[in-house]
């Protein structure tokens, strides 16, 4: 019965998905903007671990161009930060947004915090508990979007956020790309996909998206009514 | 068990049920080739071979675009190998294929340009 239940809410909720019924009013600015290309700048760490930032960094593209927007290059993004003098992920944080989109020619910025990532080994798992934070801001320095995402992941266990659409996201997303390292990738790749997709922080669909058209006639739709 | 039918059932209603789902595009191996080129020395050599093959096959036909910025990061990695021409030609690629990238990529371009006429010049 439960699990019946638990299948009635993900079709629910799936299908709500589709059509974005739900509370958007976080969506205003980004419908405004209509954002065609993110840049993704190095990530700032906020924590002692080395592998974090990178790990994060390296499953942002992903995310955010299967929604349909276009991505800079992340490796060759920092690799130009670092010939300009941007050696520290900090400095890129501090320095004004409008100089790094200007730079690169992109809409929008990503900016990408990690407060927290500790791992707590016990006798059969480790669980990484993490904390990030995701800033998107246009290319005039206005902020657009802001999400916040505290995670537990224990890579042996299905990891589950009471976001059934989410954790579906998830797993779909997890599924489609090869093994990596573990724990780092497949970590971040939840995150990121439940900010991205999940109810609540999801960003609209880019241009580049088929559903792009769709949702857009949509809102208007909605705003003409 | 019947947990893990309903959960895939779902999963399947959801991908057939919403074109946003599916990968729009190529992504090969780039997440787990980044790591490996930040964090594992010992094996990135064998990982950007890999990552270059899936680019130069990819590129030579398949049913999906390569990822946006994914020519872009493997002219980089061609230019830390010092191939100047390998990587004006991903650079290249990278700017006819996306718009947005275009006043990135003629920068890039046009230094790789300047630096090839200057070695001529030598």
């Amino acid at each position: 019965m439960k699990k019946i239940i638990s299948t009635l809410v993900v079709a629910v909720v799936f299908l709500a998905g589709c059509t974005a019924t739900t509370d958007n009013s976080y969506l205003e600015p980004l419908h405004t903007a209509k954002l065609q290309s993110i840049l993704i700048v190095p990530v700032n760490n906020g924590t002692i671990d080395v592998q974090a930032p990178t790990s994060v960094l390296a499953t942002l593209p992903f995310s955010l161009a299967e929604k349909g927007y276009y991505t800079f290059p992340v490796h060759t993004v920092k690799t130009i930060l670092e010939s300009e003098g941007y050696y520290e992920a900090a400095e890129v944080h501090a320095a004004p947004a409008e100089n790094l989109a200007a730079l690169f020619g992109a809409d929008s910025v990503l900016y990408v915090t990690i407060h927290e990532w500790e791992a707590k080994y016990v006798i059969l798992s480790t669980t990484t508990q993490v904390d990030f934070e995701y800033r998107l801001v246009d290319k005039h320095g206005e902020q657009l979007w802001h999400a916040r995402k505290q995670l537990a992941y224990s890579p042996q266990q299905q990891n589950s956020t009471g976001n059934p659409f989410a954790d579906l996201i998830a797993m779909a997303i997890t599924a489609a790309i090869e093994r990596a390292a573990p724990n780092y990738l497949p970590l971040t790749r939840t995150a990121n996909a439940e900010v991205f997709y999940g109810l609540g922080t999801a960003l609209p669909p880019g241009p580049y998206s088929p559903a792009y058209q769709e949702y857009y006639r949509q809102l208007e739709l909605q705003k003409a009514n | 068990m019947k947990t893990k039918i309903i959960t895939i059932t779902a999963a399947i209603l959801l991908l057939s049920g919403c074109a946003t789902n599916k990968n729009l595009y190529e992504w090969g191996n780039y997440e787990e080739t980044l790591f490996v080129y930040f964090h594992e020395p010992e094996v990135k050599d064998q990982m950007l071979t890999n990552y270059l093959t899936f680019i130069e096959k990819a590129q030579a036909g398949s049913a999906k675009k390569v990822a946006p910025g994914l020519f872009a990061e493997a002219g980089t990695f061609m230019l830390e190998k010092n191939d100047v021409e390998s990587a004006l030609r991903f650079y290249q690629l990278e700017h006819k294929t996306w718009p947005e990238s275009r006043s990135m990529m003629e920068i890039m371009i046009s230094n790789l340009e300047a630096r090839k006429a200057q070695a001529a010049a030598q």
